[in-house]
């Protein structure tokens, strides 16, 4: 069917502007704080950290309260327990137990006892011990330009079924302009900038935030495959030059398989047309002074598998640098110029001795210290400085 | 001709010895027709009835003469202008005297004969059926030896359009003296009890001229009747038969609109919609634009029967919802019975809808095309074999993918496509004059292709064979059976190992035979017989390609029966008071082969409540469920302009759709009820006020009801749907309640015609069961998600003239309740969110007012073709309304609340219509 043309426009106009998602505030939403989560997978051989906190109102805009001077301790069905001490990493308070090789089998508890008195445990969980991971990797995406890392998984004896990853993950990228000069504010002066100290490369590293599990009850082999994990566009720094990741594999329960996957399906995949409706389900935890009261949490125990994963930019080939570092020219050929140029955000970029110039650009242009640290990861593959 | 004329007059004295003894005498000089009606009116009591052209021929009328030579003075006087006189009664009918009305008279009509009605009944008799056309007629019915039932007779017939000859529907037939009344039945069929002697029947439909015939009634005998499509809307034609109904009909919560009604409602993308404008009536709400379902009086959207020609349609929308899947030119009018539920219909609790295609045209060969921007549409109608069968046939098909192929590269749509296609078939067979057969068919069908790498599926066929017979005079039956599909498929092949098809279906055969009996003017008793075969297949799963680990699944064929007997009576008890009373007994089990389990009572159903597992082997009752279903309703009318209706309707339903989506998923499953998912139950009592205001131009209606369900499935929280084998598990039983009361001003004619309705209702939800379950909202009452309390509607058109209109739609409503999140916390490396009370929030308002254009360039009745084009803009405010509000973490990054609007922006439209 033929339509005139600029119907053709005109529709299609109203049809990409039809479907639209705005940002929305509802108003007159009463919401909540205080209510206890507790955090901590029981690690059966090594430490075991735990986290208790409160929840947020969903406007509070602060990092996690964390609740000190608790008593935490992992107990076993027989009672044996396995107390875990406080510690203070920068802001945050959390509970590490000693370095513990439980029984496997043996259930455990994982118990918290908060400094007005209210104590909180977990039900006995099993422990489950992770199959080594299979494989990292990666796929290109051409289309949406974008790549994609993934896990695969198995268990020849077919008993783990359900898996749940989490992983660390540490890159190297460079600022856009490599610069040999820096600016000195005290003394005014431009000094010459030695590669061993350059702020061209430049680590950062974090954590996966996603919720990452999956099943294989309807499969005829315990075989995870592929299982994305990240998805990074091409203007994405992570795969600029090197991007590595620690995996940590574990295995869980149906049940906690049910609890994690509702938790993903309420955060990740609400609000379309044919979405689920959010629900919650309670996790494992119980406060046993106040049996009403909700704890929001889930424990699970067990021994995990741990893989690290490197990716070069010459494997993956599609990152685009792409910026808009435009240099800027200062007029006079003196310190004040560069002093203002200075505190107005600018390092500088080149220096023509010979011109006598000065070439200036903005510090994240030059300086990858804005997004990153020198701090190199003692593991790191290249001779990068 | 003198001859005639002095036998006409000898007749009619013989006539009226009967009534007169006294004399009178009476005198006219130059008297026009109004005033010789207004003078033997006062002075003799007589009714007089003119044809049309005796007032435009300007007929004057001079004599003097008494009461009892009145007719014959009378008939003199006649005669020189072309006219004569007959008299029944007290009414005397003056007539054309011209070729063509005495054509269907038979010729020993005005023969010398002392008793005509013995020659004329043998005459009517020979003829068989006749056909009304002509108001100036008299049509003798029956012989009038043989007058049955306490001297009352019975009055058959059908009531067709006079252009296409197809049956005309809710067309209301009234005797002027008496109480009698009939509404002709989806076929076009009527019958009315009358008293022997002369009546006049008016004929009132919907856009059709009112017609009056003068009957005399000997005996029990049929009439076919031709009625006009009315032309010009005159403002002086106010009553309408919709109005008629409204106030003498004691069904209450009956909704009934014509196609082209529908046609002219502004809609998205310029389809006429056939569900759409079931939203636009009080008392029906849905969740949001491009959601498939409709709530009636809160019930849930599984809870309406939907029939297209007597098939159970499970999926009825196209595109996920965008558009109804019923082809605009082959409906020809949807009821919506949302109170009294008549006893023939079951198996649903809220509401039955029930889409009447029309049967085609039985005089030629005509067709329609239309180009919209989205379907493309073709029908074709007419006789096979002229007055014996007909046949309409349509299909529509779309050409969307195109808008796909317009979304920019990266929005991961630009591989998808849409499409869908529905054809509709039907065919009448008229063995003779008492046997019809029926034969319908319907298919419709929906792809999508979201990526390479996932597809989904919907088909629904239906095919039925109806036999109606009538028996006699008194007693009708109609007999149907057939077949109902629906199957969805989705397929998956992104990731090989993981690669899968799933299939779901659901096939059910029927059988329905339903018996009218007309046992005398006071009782009208309908009885007969449902019976339904279900076979659901809940899920396969099959792996897809090669390489896939996928573990073929196919969870087990659920089958059941269901079975029910009904009989009502419709009562009148007097002019004023009548009474339809119900009763329907229905007997549902789930049948074997089959295996479940059993559960502890009183904990909640899981794997470690289970108790037993039991084996029941193929074709007996897994548990049997029965019960009554009560059906009254009564109606009190003070005068022709004022009545009050009160019902009271059970209802049960044994089959359940599942889902924990808010609009119908096309992923949700259906659920028969077995050991142990009980079926749902309902009850609703109604009341409600009717009247006409404005000198009879405005209906007004207030109407309003309580409900209460039971059963109802909602989920559990993390339930999961698809491919579970022990559903049972992951539900939960709740009960309802609705409340609310619907006003609705309705113009049903003149330039300005439509309707304006404002509701106000509450749906509310409660789990059943212990507290330490974990219930949801604690046990307490918590509101449907489509629980909207205010809602105000107008549907409104304005003819400036027969080939101009424009369309106005309004719609308000409170917005639907949805979960969000109550609090954040940190979980995982991640922001996560806490959900708590199911519905607790409401979404903002709902506005949208929408337009369009009518224009029909050529309306000579003499062209070939006949076009019509549509131009309108759908959302013309370009409100942003909500659809959801909900709470995206960014994989735990970071919190945000958004707002998802799926027309957010005016939708401008054109459409071309072509009839031929």
């Amino acid at each position: 069917m033929k339509f005139p043309k600029s119907l053709q426009i005109l529709l299609s106009i109203s049809l990409l502007l039809t479907g639209c998602v705005t940002p929305f505030e509802p108003e007159g939403h009463e919401t909540t704080d205080n209510l206890i989560v507790i955090e901590g997978d029981i690690n059966a051989t090594g430490t075991t950290e735990v986290y208790v906190s409160r929840s947020q109102k969903l406007s509070d805009l602060s990092k996690r309260t964390l609740i000190a001077g608790a008593s935490v301790w992992i107990q076993s069905e027989s009672g044996t327990r396995f107390y875990a001490n406080q510690q203070v990493s920068g802001n945050d308070v959390f509970y590490r137990t000693n370095n513990l090789n439980l029984n496997r089998n043996l259930k455990y508890k994982l118990c918290v006892s908060l400094p007005g008195g209210r104590q909180y445990e977990s039900d006995l969980v099993p422990i489950l011990v992770a199959p080594p991971i299979k494989e990292i990797g990666f796929t290109r995406d051409t289309i949406k330009e974008s790549i994609t890392f993934h896990v695969s998984a198995e268990d020849p004896t077919n008993n783990t079924r359900y898996y749940k990853w989490s992983f660390t993950e540490d890159w190297e990228f460079s600022s856009h302009i490599f610069t040999s000069y820096i600016y000195n504010p005290i003394t005014q002066t431009i000094d010459e900038l030695p590669y061993d100290k350059n702020i061209y490369f430049c680590w950062n590293k974090g954590v996966s935030t996603s919720i990452l599990v999956a099943s294989t009850t309807h499969l005829t082999e315990d075989k995870v495959e592929r299982m994305p994990l990240v998805s990074m566009g091409k203007r994405d720094e992570r795969i600029s030059i090197v991007y590595s990741m620690e995996l940590t594999q574990r295995a869980i329960t149906a049940e906690a398989y049910r609890y994690w996957d509702n938790l993903r399906k309420n955060s990740d995949k609400v609000g379309g047309i044919f979405s689920p409706q959010p629900s919650e389900m309670q996790g494992n935890i119980k406060c046993i002074s106040d049996p009403g009261e909700i704890v929001l949490g889930y424990i699970s125990a067990g021994v995990t598998s741990s893989k690290r994963f490197f990716a070069t930019d010459s494997e993956m080939k599609m990152y685009r640098n792409i910026h808009d570092c435009a240099l800027v020219e200062p007029l006079m050929h003196a310190a004040t110029a560069w002093h203002s140029l200075y505190q107005s955000g600018y390092m500088i970029a080149d220096y023509d001795l010979g011109l006598v110039k000065t070439y200036w650009t903005l510090a994240n242009c030059v300086d990858c210290r804005t997004r990153g640290t020198k701090n190199k990861p003692a593991f790191w593959p290249n001779d990068h400085k | 001709m003198i001859k005639k004329s002095f036998l006409l007059t000898a007749f009619a004295v013989l006539l009226s010895c009967g009534i007169g003894a006294q004399q009178k005498t009476i005198n006219l000089n130059q008297a026009s027709p109004e005033m010789v009606t207004e003078r033997l009116r006062s002075e003799l009591g007589l009714k007089i009835f003119f044809p049309p052209s005796a007032y435009s021929d300007s007929l004057k009328v001079t004599l003097n003469t008494t009461d009892r030579d009145f007719l014959k003075a009378l008939n003199a006087q006649l005669q020189k202008s072309g006219y004569y006189a007959d008299r029944r009664d007290e009414f005397i009918f003056v007539l054309n005297i011209d070729k063509g009305q005495f054509a269907e008279l038979p010729s020993d009509y005005f023969s010398d004969n002392s008793d005509p009605s013995v020659s004329q009944a043998a005459t009517l008799l020979e003829e068989g059926e006749k056909l009304a056309v002509s108001q100036n007629k008299i049509y003798k019915i029956g012989d009038a030896n043989r007058i049955s039932r306490g001297g009352r007779a019975v009055l058959t017939g059908y009531v067709k359009d006079m252009e296409t000859g197809e049956p005309l529907i809710g067309v209301s037939v009234a005797a002027d003296r008496q109480t009698a009344f009939s509404v002709t039945d989806s076929y076009g069929f009527y019958r009315i009890p009358l008293l022997p002697g002369s009546h006049v029947l008016k004929f009132k439909g919907y856009g059709f001229e009112d017609t009056d015939l003068m009957v005399e009634i000997m005996g029990d005998g049929s009439l076919d009747v031709l009625l006009k499509e009315k032309v010009y809307s005159l403002r002086s034609v106010i009553l309408s038969a919709e109005n008629t109904q409204n106030l003498r009909s004691t069904q209450m919560g009956l909704e009934r609109v014509r196609i082209d009604r529908i046609k002219h409602v502004p809609a998205a993308f310029g389809e006429a919609d056939v569900l759409k404008i079931v939203l636009t009536l009080p008392g029906v709400k849905s969740v949001g634009e491009a959601s498939g379902g409709f709530n009636v009086r809160g019930g849930a959207t599984d809870q309406n029967l939907i029939l297209f020609n007597d098939g159970t349609i499970y999926n009825p929308t196209h595109l996920f919802g965008l558009f109804s899947a019923f082809n605009p030119d082959i409906v020809n009018d949807i009821e919506l019975y949302k109170s009294t539920i008549p006893a023939r219909f079951g198996g649903r609790i809220s509401s039955v809808l029930e889409i009447n295609s029309r049967e085609g045209n039985g005089k030629k060969i005509t067709g329609s095309a239309g180009i919209g921007l989205l379907t493309g549409k073709f029908h074709l109608e007419g006789p096979i074999l002229k007055d014996k069968i007909n046949f309409i046939v349509g299909a529509r098909t779309t050409y969307s993918d195109w808008i796909l192929g317009l979304l920019p590269e990266n929005s991961g749509y630009k591989n998808g496509s849409a499409s869908f296609q529905d054809i509709t078939a039907g065919a009448s067979y008229k063995i003779d004059s008492k046997n019809t057969l029926y034969l319908n068919g319907y298919y419709s069908r929906d792809g999508f292709r979201f990526s390479r790498d996932t597809s989904f599926a919907y088909q629904n066929l239906n095919a039925s064979l109806k036999w109606r017979s009538t028996m006699s005079e008194s007693h009708n039956m109609v007999i149907t059976a057939g077949y109902d599909h629906y199957n969805y498929q989705t397929e998956d092949v992104g990731n090989p190992v993981n690669s899968y098809a799933m299939n779901f279906y659901i096939k059910q055969g029927f059988v329905r035979a339903n018996f009218n009996w007309l046992v005398n003017d006071k009782h009208t008793i309908n009885y007969g017989l449902n019976s339904v075969f279900y076979h659901l297949s809940p899920g396969t799963l099959m792996p897809a390609g090669d390489e896939s680990l996928v573990m073929p699944k196919k969870l087990p064929v659920e089958r059941g029966t269901e079975t029910a007997l009904y009989v009502g009576d419709t009562w009148s008890i007097n002019e004023k008071f009548s009474v339809e009373m119900g009763l329907r007994y229905s007997l549902y089990s789930a049948l074997g082969s089959t295996t479940y389990n059993t559960y502890f009572p009183g904990v909640p159903k899981s794997e470690l409540t289970v108790m037993d597992t039991i084996t029941v082997p193929e074709g007996k009752f897994v548990k049997p469920y029965h019960g009554p279903e009560f059906r009254i309703s009564a109606r009190y009318a003070f005068n022709n302009d004022f009545s009050v209706k009160a019902g009271f309707n059970s209802m049960r339903q044994n089959i359940h759709m599942l889902s924990n989506t808010t609009a119908i998923s096309p992923t949700d499953i259906w659920k028969l009820s077995d050991a142990n998912i009980a079926p749902q139950s309902g009850w609703q009592a109604a009341a409600g006020l009717y009247t006409n205001i404005f000198g009879r131009r405005v209906e007004l209606s207030l109407e309003g009801y309580y409900k209460e369900m039971n059963n109802y499935l909602d989920y559990k929280s993390g339930a999961i749907i698809n491919m579970n084998e022990h559903i049972e598990r992951d539900v939960v039983e709740t009960t309802g309640k609705a409340f609310g009361a619907e006003i609705m001003f309705k113009k049903p004619l003149g330039k300005l015609n439509g309707w304006m309705a404002y509701t106000y209702s509450r749906t509310m939800l409660k789990q059943v069961g212990d507290l330490s379950e974990g219930l949801v909202n604690r046990g307490e009452w918590y509101s449907a998600s489509y629980d909207k309390p205010h809602d105000f509607k107008i549907v409104a058109n304005y003819k400036f003239t027969q080939r101009f209109s424009v369309s106005l739609n309004v719609d308000y409503a409170t917005g639907r309740p949805v979960t969000i999140p109550l609090s954040k916390y940190y979980y995982g490396n991640g922001y996560r969110l806490y959900y708590s009370d199911r519905n607790a929030y409401r979404i903002p308002d709902y506005f949208r007012m929408d337009f369009s254009i009518n224009i029909e360039p050529s309306h000579n009745l003499t062209l070939l073709t006949h076009s019509t084009i549509t131009l309108g803009v759908y959302n013309i405010t370009g409100r942003k309304n909500a659809y959801s509000i909900y709470y995206d973490t960014h994989s735990g990054s970071k919190i945000q609340g958004y707002k998802l609007s799926i027309f957010g922006a005016p939708i401008p439209y054109i459409t071309y219509n072509i009839k031929f």
